[in-house]
C-alpha cells in the first residue's frame, strides 16, 4: 500500500477517538475562557502539552488561583501512566524511523488503546504512516477542538451565563469519566482513597490541597498494599 | 516573572516532561529496573495515574458542590452528577457524558 493510503488508513482508524475527543476538547477551550485563560494559552496548553486530564488540571488551578509549579509537578505525576505505553507498543512499531518517534509524542489513552487494538487484529508491525495518520487525526481534532470551544466559550461567558455555568462542569464529569475508564481491581481501594482525601482536603480548605491530600492519601495506600499472594501465603 | 511569562513556562514545561514520558521509555532497554516497574501489576508506580485522576475527581466534585450549595444551584448540580453516572454505567463514551451532563445541567438550571 502506498505511503498515503496507509496515511488515510491511519485516519480512519482515528475516527472514533476523533468523535470522542471533539466534545472533551470544546469543553476543555471553554473551561480555560471561563477561568479566564486567553485563547492562545488554551491551545498552546493543547498543542504542546496533549494531555487532556493534565490540561484540565491547569485549567482548574488557574481557576482557584492556586501555584502553578504545583500544577506542572502533579500533571507530570498524572501523566507519567503514558510511559508504559511505547513500551507495551515497541514491538509493534517500527524499528527505527520519525514516525516511530513522532507517534510516541502523541501516545494519550485513546491512541494507545486504538493502536493497540489494530496492532492486534492485524498481527503485524503498524506501518510508520498508520501511525502517522492515527495521531494526526486525534492531534488535530483536540487542537481544533480546543480553539472552538476557546472561541465559543468566552462569548458564552457574557451572552449565555446559564450555559457558561454548566460548562463549568465539564471538569467534574471528565474526571469522573477518566477515573471510571482507568479503574481495574489491583487500583480501586488506592484511588477511592484518593477520591474521599481530594473531598476531605477540598471542604477542609480549598481544592489545591484536596488535590494534595488525595495524591499522598492514594498514593501511600498504593504503596502499602500487600501482594494479594504475600496475604494468602501469610495466612496459610 | 510575570504572571503571562509563568504561565508560558508552565505549558513548556508540563509538554516537554509529557513528550520525554511518551518517547524516553522506547529507548530503555527491556531489562532496565524503570521499564520493568512502570508494567509491573504489583508495583505502586503504576497505581499513580488512576490515584491522581481520583484525587482529581474528588477535588473537582466537591468544589463543585460547595460552589452549588452557597449559589443555590444544588437541583442543576445534583441532576449532572447522575447524567454523569448514568452516562458512564449505561455507555462508557466520557465525550458524550460530559456532553450530556453539561446539557442537562445548563436544562435543570433554566427549568428551575
Amino acid at each position: 500500500m502506498s505511503a498515503a493510503g496507509s496515511i488515510g488508513r491511519g485516519l480512519a482508524a482515528s475516527l472514533p477517538v476523533v468523535a470522542g475527543y471533539l466534545p472533551v476538547a470544546a469543553a476543555f477551550g471553554a473551561a480555560g475562557a471561563a477561568a479566564g485563560l486567553p485563547i492562545a494559552a488554551t491551545a498552546a496548553l493543547s498543542a504542546g502539552v496533549f494531555a487532556g486530564a493534565s490540561q484540565f488540571l491547569v485549567v482548574g488551578f488557574l481557576a482557584v488561583g492556586s501555584s502553578m509549579p504545583l500544577a506542572v509537578l502533579l500533571g507530570v505525576a498524572l501523566n507519567l501512566r503514558h510511559a508504559v505505553y511505547a513500551p507495551l507498543l515497541a514491538a509493534h512499531l517500527p524499528e527505527r524511523g520519525v514516525a516511530r518517534v513522532l507517534f510516541a509524542a502523541a501516545l494519550t489513552d485513546e491512541v494507545f488503546a486504538t493502536a493497540l487494538a489494530t496492532a492486534r487484529r492485524a498481527q503485524a508491525p503498524l506501518p510508520g504512516p498508520f501511525l502517522v495518520g492515527l495521531a494526526a487525526g486525534a492531534y488535530v481534532a483536540w487542537v481544533g477542538g480546543t480553539l472552538v470551544g476557546a472561541a465559543v466559550g468566552a462569548g458564552l461567558a457574557s451572552s449565555a451565563p446559564v450555559l457558561a455555568d454548566a460548562l463549568s462542569f465539564a471538569l467534574v464529569a471528565l474526571f469522573i469519566g477518566l477515573l471510571a475508564a482507568t479503574l481495574e481491581v489491583r487500583t480501586a481501594a488506592p484511588a477511592a482513597i484518593a477520591v474521599v482525601g481530594g473531598i476531605a482536603g477540598t471542604l477542609a480548605s480549598d481544592a489545591t490541597l484536596g488535590i494534595l491530600v488525595g495524591s499522598v492519601a492514594g498514593a501511600l495506600a498504593a504503596a502499602l498494599r500487600l501482594p494479594r499472594g504475600a496475604v494468602r501465603g501469610r495466612r496459610s | 516573572m510575570s504572571e503571562t511569562t509563568l504561565l508560558y513556562a508552565s505549558i513548556g514545561v508540563l509538554g516537554l516532561a509529557t513528550a520525554a514520558i511518551r518517547i524516553a521509555p522506547l529507548y530503555l532497554s527491556s531489562e532496565s529496573r524503570l521499564r520493568r516497574a512502570l508494567g509491573d501489576a504489583d508495583n505502586p508506580l503504576s497505581a499513580l495515574g488512576p490515584v491522581v485522576i481520583g484525587a482529581l475527581a474528588g477535588s473537582t466534585f466537591a468544589s463543585a458542590g460547595r460552589d452549588a450549595l452557597v449559589d443555590g444551584t444544588m437541583a442543576p448540580f445534583l441532576a449532572a452528577v447522575a447524567t454523569t453516572i448514568v452516562c458512564l454505567g449505561l455507555r462508557r463514551s466520557i465525550g458524550l457524558t460530559v456532553v450530556l451532563a453539561v446539557g442537562v445541567h445548563a436544562l435543570a438550571a433554566h427549568l428551575f
